[in-house]
């Protein structure tokens, strides 16, 4: 690949158009964004129950846990995955052969499809956060956690973004990836940490999770949020994240390869 | 007699179908167990780690997850075409089930049978089975029958709150949306003790959209806990009813909104 100063303005482009193309779908935003409501009221009720009068379990506080799911279920709504639907719709479809012959390459228009969908439904995901604080428990994080937070959601976003790609790219080899996509989504509120935190887990499932890349879209970040990772510690899990990134990339490229042999040989 | 058997050919036909892409059809059996056992996944993680939760103990809240999970798997599994209700009104579908020979709601129930959801179905079997060698309940035949009338009671209840709202798909072309608004209501509310939850809400799941007369409310009577309800215990033995009613409302709705449908031209 090429290194490029400024970035090629096909980017902006796709952007703009993936970000159009969202904005269809308001009635449905508005029921989502009710239904998250729900969800964050059920989280606090659910485990303030669960901690009845007790301050904290394992040295985590009561108000640490609910800042902490509060902010990782907002990552959850966040975070994107539609790239993952895109890529195994052209394949389905056979619409990626259009896609291919484009002087712009398929990755690319593919990430450039998540951040456009990311910015269209970014005016909805922006009410999330009042409605977090209503009728969840949100709380403002230290400015030094505030600052590390936001470099972490970045590289959240990025781990997120190149983990449903790799996904994505699976429909080369099995076509359907439906359910596939459907199963790991569903898996991934369990994996990533954002319904249980990983400092619960029993042992055995803590290691399998931190053996994916799940925890380093919700579980890093969202435990800098709350502040039970603090100071020089911070770096800890941003290296975590930057090493995940690194690995996705070499991962997609390797697969992006071979994919593209797959599609010679099935021809036409 | 007959239409038995219609019932069966269309929905043995259904089968055969889905059995062609077999790769696919693991994976969708697979989601559904993992899609339905995950919130139970949490309930157990969490309740092993600490005691319980407002009083219950970890069996007695999966006793509360199995019935909901069972009664919506007993539900999901007879309607599963429901949740297509939109395209098949936009598309014109819906002129097949007007013309065979056979009652609209029958070929709404056995037109088309989705394996996902035994996921549902078989998901909650087991848990409400591990969950009833844990509970101390004191058995009687009233209490057997309280349960398995609980079981249709709840998936009339869960259901009513589907074909309701699917009834207006004839004039707006659309109910997608509130029915998962209603699903995520049944799904997230009705596994947890009602009680842990304040006035305010405890009044909406019980009379406004009443997920607690899914499991809850029959399950204080089978671990007589009636003393949490705010009614008298007597009263939640006939809370199967309140699932029966709002199924026939739910019905008379559809079948009448039905007769707004227009078919898209094509």
């Amino acid at each position: 690949m090429m290194a490029r100063v400024a970035p090629h303005p096909t980017w902006w482009a796709m952007i703009r158009a993936s970000a159009r193309k969202v904005q269809i779908y308001r009635t449905g935003m508005a029921f989502w964004l009710l239904r998250s409501m729900l969800e964050l009221f059920l989280i606090r009720v659910v485990w303030s129950a669960v901690y009845g009068d007790r301050e904290s379990v394992d040295l985590i506080a009561d108000d640490t846990l609910l800042v902490y799911l509060t902010i990782s279920a907002v990552q959850v709504y966040i975070l994107p995955n539609i790239i993952a639907v895109e890529v195994g719709e052209r394949i389905e479809t056979g619409q990626v052969a259009t896609d291919l012959i484009r002087p712009f390459s398929f990755l690319k228009q593919m990430i450039a499809i998540q951040f456009g969908s990311t910015l269209g439904i970014a005016p909805v995901l922006m009410l999330v956060i009042p409605a977090a604080m209503l009728v969840g428990s949100l709380e403002w994080p230290s400015a030094a956690n505030g600052v590390a937070y936001l470099v972490s959601f970045g590289l959240a976003y990025l781990v997120s973004t190149l983990t449903w790609l790799l996904v994505g790219l699976g429909g080369f080899w099995v076509i359907n990836i439906g359910g596939l996509r459907a199963l790991l989504s569903v898996a991934s509120g369990f994996l990533s940490g954002a319904l249980i935190p990983i400092w619960f887990m029993p042992d055995a499932l803590r290691i399998v999770v931190q053996l994916l890349p799940f925890q380093a879209m919700t579980f890093l970040p969202a435990s800098i949020f709350s502040g039970q990772v603090s100071g020089t510690a911070i770096i800890g899990p941003l290296l975590v994240q930057l090493a995940w990134i690194a690995i996705l990339s070499w991962l997609i490229g390797w697969a992006w390869g071979r994919a593209q042999r797959k599609l010679v040989i099935q021809g036409g | 007699m007959r239409l038995a058997a219609l019932s069966w050919d269309l929905v043995t036909a259904s089968i055969r179908g889905q059995m062609q892409y077999r790769f696919n059809f693991l994976i969708d059996v697979a989601f559904g167990l993992v899609f339905s056992s995950i919130g139970f996944v949490f309930i157990w993680v969490v309740l092993g780690r600490f005691e319980g939760i407002g009083g219950w103990t970890l069996g007695e809240v999966a006793l509360l997850y199995g019935m909901r999970l069972t009664s919506h798997g007993l539900w999901t599994v007879n309607f599963s075409q429901l949740f297509a209700i939109d395209r098949i009104v936009r598309d014109g579908q819906f002129d097949r089930m007007l013309i065979r020979p056979m009652p609209m709601m029958l070929q709404l129930m056995f037109g088309q049978f989705r394996i996902a959801t035994l996921g549902d179905l078989l998901g909650g079997v087991v848990i409400l089975g591990i969950a009833l060698t844990q509970v101390p309940v004191d058995w009687s035949a009233g209490k057997v029958a309280l349960l398995a009338a609980a079981l249709a009671g709840g998936a009339m209840l869960d259901g009513a709150f589907q074909l309701g709202p699917a009834a207006m798909t004839f004039r707006t072309l659309q109910s997608m949306p509130l029915r998962g608004l209603f699903d995520d209501i049944f799904g997230r509310f009705s596994g947890y003790p009602t009680s842990i939850f304040d006035r305010g809400s405890r009044f909406l799941l019980m009379w406004i959209v009443p997920v607690a007369f899914v499991a809850w409310v029959p399950a204080t009577v089978l671990l007589d806990r009636t003393d949490e309800l705010p009614f008298p215990g007597w009263l939640a033995w006939w809370s199967p009813l309140l699932g029966a009613l709002a199924i026939t409302l739910a019905a008379w709705l559809f079948v009448r909104e039905s007769r707004h449908y227009q078919s898209s031209g094509s």
